[in-house]
C-alpha cells in the first residue's frame, strides 16, 4: 500500500550572493577580450620573463639586419643595398615560421591542454568568434611584426638621402607593396599554424609539428623540384613557405617570378644539348655549370605564374576554415 | 642490475602511443620517398646522383635523425614529468642508474634503427658510381651514432627543464646551426660534427659532398665524453628529484 | 616498523612550508588533520623520501628515506594528484607496479589488491574511463600491491562516495589491526575522527596538537566561544552575562551583543533563563566562529 507523498515545496534562500545587474559586454566584449589575451600570450606579456624570451629574440632577429643597414647607411652616407624590401621577406619568412612554431601552441594548444575551451563555450562566445579572435590576435601580430624591419628600411633611406621629401616620394609606390606582403604573410602563416595547433594535445608536439611541416615540406619538396623542375613544379604548392615567398615576390615584382625562370630555362635547353664530357676538364666544367644552375630559387625552378602562389593561399585557407570547424565542434570537459 | 625489462616494456608502450609513433615513421620516411622519387624520375644524362644526395643527406643528418630523437626522447621523461606518473617509477626499489639506463636503452634502439633505416635505404638508392657501400655504410654509421648521442642529450633535457622540446629545437638550430657555422669553437661541442667526422673515416668520400671539421679521433673521444657525462648527470639529476607539491 | 619525523622544516627560498615538525609513526592508524595548505602533503612527500628536508630528518627503522629506494620494499604511498597512464587498463596499471616491486606472484597480488579495494568488475577498462573515485581505488590497489608494511596515503577519501569511504576506511583499518602503520591526510574532520587511533594536527606548517581523537575534540569543543546576540534590551542583559563567572567578556556594539564565554553548555542554558528573568526578549542568537579554521588558528595560539 503506497503512501501519499506529501508534495514539498522547494525554496531557494537568497543567502547574500552579490547579483549583478548591470549592463553586460556581451558577445564583442567576449570576442575584444579573447583577442587582447591572444595578443598577450604571443608576447609573452603577462607570463613572466622567461615567456618573453623566445617572442623577443626572434623580432631581435628578424629587425636587426633591417637596423644594421640602416646605421650603416647614415654612417657611410648611402645605402648599402644588402636588402632590398623584396629580398628582406624571403630572409625572414624562416623567422615567421619559427616564430609560429613557438608562441602559435602558447595561444591555442594551451587552451587545449588546460581544458579552458568548456569554459568559454560555456559563455557568450560561439566557436567561430574563438577561433576568428585567436587567429586575428596572431595575424595583427605577425603583421605588426612582419612591418617593423621594413620601417626601419625606410627610415633609414629616407634619413640617409640628401634630399627627404624627393626621397619618400620615390618610395611611396613601395609602401602598399609593403603592407601587402606583410599582410600576406600574417594570414597564410597564421591560419596555417592555428589550423596545425588545434589539432594537437600536447605544446611541445604542436611546436615541432608546425616546423616539421614548414621546414620538411619546403626541405622536401626544394631538391625534387630543382632536379626535375618539369615534373614536379607544381609540388612548390605544398609547402607554406615557398607559396609565402612566391606572394611576396608576386607582389613586389609581378614579372620575376616567370621571367627570371625563362632565362634558366634557355640556359636548361642550352645544356641538353651539349655533348658529353670528353674528358676530365669537360666534365669539371659541366659540373660546375651545374652547380651554378642549382643556384638558382626554387621560385624560379618551378615557373609558376603569381597567381597560382595567391590561389594557393586562398586554398590554405578554405582547408583551414574547415579543418578548425571539424575540430572545435566538440570540446572535452 | 641496469636493465630493468618491466620498464623497458613500458617505455616501448608510451613511445608507441598514438600519434608519436606516426610523426616519427613519417620523419624517418621522408628521406627514402624523396631518394624513391628522385631515383625513378632520373634518367641517364641527368646531373650525377652524388650531387643530388647532398641536400637529402643534409637532411637526414640535420633535421631527421636529431628530430625523431628530440620526439622521442624528450617526452620520454618530459611528459612523465608533467603528468606527474613519475612516482610510480620513482617510489621503487629500483636504483636510479637503472631507471635511466633502461629508458635510454629502449629510446635509443628505436632512434638507431630508424635512423640508420632511413640513411640506409635512401642511400641504396641514390648512390651509384662513387664507392658506393662504403659511402653508404659510412653515413649511416655517422647517423647510428648521431641517434644515440641525440637521444643521450634530449633524454637529459627533458629530466632537466620543463620546455625540454624547445630547448632542444633552440640547440639545434641556433647552436649546431647558425652559430656551428660561425664560430668554429663550437664545433668540438656539435653532435653534428661527430657525426660527420665519423662517417668522413669510414668512408673516402670527395670533399663535394662534405667536409667533416673534426678530426675523427676528437670526435669519438668527445662522443665518448659528452655521452658519459650527460648520463652522469641524467642519473645525480634523478637522485635529486623532488616530487611534491607546494601545501 | 617505525617512522620518525626529527625537527623537520622545509623552506622553498621565503616561504616556510614545514616549521620544526618532530613525531613518531607506528603501528595502528595516525590521522594527520589540517587545513588546505598546511603542509600536509609536503610532510607526507617527505616521508616517503620524494622530498628532501631543509634541515632535520626523517628516518624509517634508522634509515633516511631520502634517497634510499629500498624503503620502498615496504612502503607504500598514495599521491593525491590524480596521475596514471592513461593507456593502461586497471589490471594492468597493478599488474605493472606490481612487478616493477618484483614480486614473486605477481597475479595472486594483483588479484588481491583490486579484489581489496573492489575493483574487479572495471579491472579491464582504460583507466581513462574511470570516475575519480575509481581511479583512487585503483591507485591504491596499485601503490599498495606489495603489501607494504608502512602507507602513506594523501587525502584517499577525495571523490569518493560515502559507501566507498566506509569500505575504504574497514580496509584500512584491518591492514592497520594487522600490524602495518598507517597515516592518513585529510582535512575533513570527521574521517579521520572516524578512523583514527592518534590525531596530529597540523597548521601554517606547525605541529600544533597531538593526540587522540578524542582529546583533540574536546580540546576543540572547551574552547572559548563567540556568540553575537540580538536581544529587546541588550545593555540588560549585558550587565546580567557579566556577573556570571563562565562570561568572559561582552562587548555591545550597534549590531548586537558580542558575548566570548569559555563554558558552551552553561551558556547554553543561562542565557535563556537570564532573559526570562530580566523579560527581555532575545531576537537572535549567532555563533560567531564555529568554522574549522577558527578551530584550527584557535589551537595554534592555545
Amino acid at each position: 500500500m503506497a503512501e501519499p507523498v506529501t508534495p514539498r515545496t522547494g525554496v531557494i534562500y537568497d543567502i547574500g550572493y552579490q547579483h549583478y545587474d548591470g549592463p553586460r559586454l556581451g558577445r564583442a566584449g567576449a570576442v575584444r577580450a579573447l583577442y587582447v589575451e591572444g595578443v598577450r600570450s604571443i608576447f609573452g606579456i603577462g607570463r613572466g620573463g622567461k615567456a618573453k624570451i623566445p617572442p623577443v629574440a626572434l623580432v631581435a632577429m628578424m629587425v636587426i639586419p633591417a637596423l644594421v643597414q640602416s646605421a650603416v647607411a647614415g654612417l657611410a652616407g648611402n645605402m648599402i643595398q644588402l636588402f632590398s624590401h623584396a629580398t628582406y621577406f624571403r630572409t625572414t619568412v624562416w623567422l615567421f615560421g619559427l616564430f609560429c612554431a613557438f608562441q602559435t601552441p602558447e595561444l591555442i594548444t594551451s587552451d587545449t591542454q588546460s581544458r579552458v575551451l568548456a569554459l568559454y563555450f560555456s559563455r557568450a562566445v560561439r566557436r567561430s568568434d574563438y577561433v576568428l579572435a585567436r587567429v586575428a590576435a596572431l595575424a595583427t601580430s605577425l603583421f605588426v611584426v612582419a612591418l617593423l624591419p621594413h620601417m626601419v628600411l625606410l627610415a633609414g633611406t629616407w634619413m640617409s638621402a640628401v634630399e627627404v621629401v624627393p626621397a619618400i616620394q620615390t618610395s611611396l609606390p613601395t609602401i602598399p607593396r609593403i603592407l601587402g606582403g606583410a599582410l600576406a604573410i600574417a594570414i597564410l602563416l597564421s591560419t596555417v599554424s592555428i589550423t596545425i595547433s588545434a589539432v594537437i594535445k600536447r605544446r611541445p608536439f604542436a611546436t615541432a609539428a608546425i616546423l616539421a611541416f614548414f621546414l620538411l615540406a619546403s626541405a622536401f619538396v626544394t631538391p625534387l623540384i630543382l632536379q626535375r623542375p618539369d615534373k614536379m613544379r607544381y609540388l612548390a604548392l605544398s609547402s607554406p613557405m615557398i607559396v609565402g615567398d612566391g606572394v611576396t615576390t608576386w607582389i613586389f615584382d609581378t614579372t620575376s617570378v616567370k621571367q627570371k625562370a625563362d632565362s634558366i630555362a634557355a640556359l636548361d635547353a642550352a645544356d641538353a644539348l651539349a655533348r658529353p664530357p670528353k674528358n676530365a676538364v669537360d666534365s669539371a666544367q659541366q659540373l660546375r655549370r651545374r652547380f651554378r644552375r642549382r643556384n638558382r630559387t626554387v621560385l624560379q625552378a618551378a615557373n609558376l605564374p603569381g597567381l597560382a602562389y595567391l590561389g594557393t593561399m586562398a586554398g590554405f585557407i578554405v582547408i583551414a576554415g574547415v579543418v578548425l570547424t571539424l575540430r572545435y565542434r566538440s570540446v572535452e570537459t | 642490475m641496469l636493465f630493468n625489462p618491466v620498464l623497458a616494456g613500458l617505455t616501448l608502450r608510451q613511445a608507441l602511443a598514438k600519434r608519436r609513433w606516426m610523426i616519427v615513421l613519417l620523419l624517418a620516411a621522408v628521406p627514402v620517398v624523396m631518394a624513391t622519387l628522385i631515383h625513378l624520375y632520373n634518367t641517364a644524362d641527368d646531373e650525377p646522383l652524388q650531387i643530388v644526395a647532398i641536400p637529402i643527406m643534409t637532411l637526414i643528418y640535420t633535421v631527421i635523425v636529431p628530430v625523431i630523437a628530440l620526439v622521442l626522447a624528450s617526452s620520454s621523461f618530459g611528459t612523465e614529468i608533467e603528468d606527474g606518473t613519475v612516482i610510480y617509477l620513482l617510489a621503487k626499489p629500483i636504483s636510479r642508474t637503472e631507471i635511466v639506463v633502461t629508458k635510454l636503452v629502449v629510446t635509443a634502439i628505436i632512434c638507431i634503427v630508424l635512423g640508420a633505416l632511413s640513411m640506409l635505404c635512401a642511400g641504396m638508392s641514390l648512390v651509384r658510381g662513387l664507392d658506393p657501400t662504403r659511402l653508404v655504410l659510412g653515413l649511416t654509421a655517422g647517423a647510428a651514432l648521431g641517434a644515440f648521442l641525440y637521444t643521450v642529450l634530449f633524454l637529459a633535457l627533458g629530466l632537466v627543464t620543463k620546455r625540454g622540446m624547445l630547448v632542444g629545437l633552440t640547440y639545434l638550430i641556433v647552436w649546431e646551426g647558425a652559430l656551428g657555422s660561425i664560430f668554429q669553437g663550437t664545433r668540438v661541442l656539435s653532435v653534428r660534427q661527430y657525426m660527420l667526422a665519423v662517417a668522413d673515416a669510414i668512408t673516402t668520400v670527395a670533399p663535394e659532398i662534405f667536409v667533416a671539421q673534426l678530426p675523427a679521433r676528437t670526435a669519438y673521444i668527445m662522443s665518448a665524453v659528452v655521452a658519459v657525462a650527460v648520463i652522469t648527470l641524467c642519473i645525480t639529476k634523478l637522485r635529486k628529484f623532488e616530487v611534491g607539491q607546494t601545501g | 616498523m617505525s617512522v620518525e619525523l626529527a625537527h623537520v622544516s622545509k623552506w622553498y627560498g621565503n616561504i616556510v612550508a614545514v616549521n620544526d615538525v618532530s613525531f613518531t609513526l607506528t603501528p595502528g592508524v595516525t590521522g594527520l588533520l589540517g587545513p588546505n595548505g598546511a603542509g600536509k602533503s609536503t610532510i607526507l612527500h617527505m616521508l616517503v623520501g620524494l622530498l628532501q628536508p631543509s634541515s632535520g630528518t626523517v628516518t624509517m627503522h634508522g634509515v633516511s628515506t631520502w634517497q634510499h629506494p629500498e624503503i620502498y620494499r615496504t612502503l607504500g604511498f598514495v599521491p593525491e594528484s590524480e596521475s596514471v597512464y592513461a593507456f593502461l587498463t586497471g589490471v594492468e596499471l597493478v599488474r605493472l607496479n606490481a612487478r616493477l616491486q618484483q614480486l614473486p606472484d605477481v597475479e595472486a597480488a594483483v588479484k588481491r589488491a583490486i579484489d581489496l579495494v573492489e575493483m574487479t568488475a572495471a579491472q579491464d577498462r582504460p583507466v581513462a574511463t574511470y570516475s575519480k573515485g575509481m581511479r583512487q581505488r585503483i591507485k591504491i590497489a596499485a601503490m599498495l600491491v606489495h603489501s607494504p608494511t608502512v602507507l602513506l596515503l594523501d587525502e584517499p577519501f577525495n571523490g569518493m562516495d560515502p559507501k566507498q569511504r566506509l569500505q575504504m576506511m574497514a580496509v584500512l583499518r584491518r591492514l592497520a589491526d594487522a600490524g602495518s602503520t598507517v597515516l592518513v591526510s585529510s582535512h575533513i574532520l570527521e574521517e579521520v575522527d572516524r578512523l583514527a587511533d592518534t590525531v596530529l594536527v597540523i597548521i601554517g606548517g606547525r605541529l600544533a596538537a597531538s593526540g587522540t581523537s578524542r582529546m583533540i575534540r574536546q580540546l576543540m569543543t572547551d574552547r572559548p566561544h563567540t556568540f553575537t546576540v540580538r536581544t529587546s534590551d541588550d545593555r540588560l542583559i549585558a550587565s546580567r552575562l557579566v556577573q556570571q563567572a563562565t562570561t568572559a567578556s561582552v562587548e555591545v556594539t550597534s549590531a548586537g551583543l558580542s558575548i566570548r564565554t569559555s563554558d558552551l553548555g552553561t551558556f547554553t542554558r543561562l542565557l535563556p533563563s537570564l532573559a526570562r528573568e530580566a523579560s527581555v526578549s532575545i531576537l537572535e542568537v549567532q555563533p560567531a566562529d564555529e568554522s574549522l579554521e577558527s578551530v584550527f588558528s584557535y589551537l595554534v595560539q592555545g
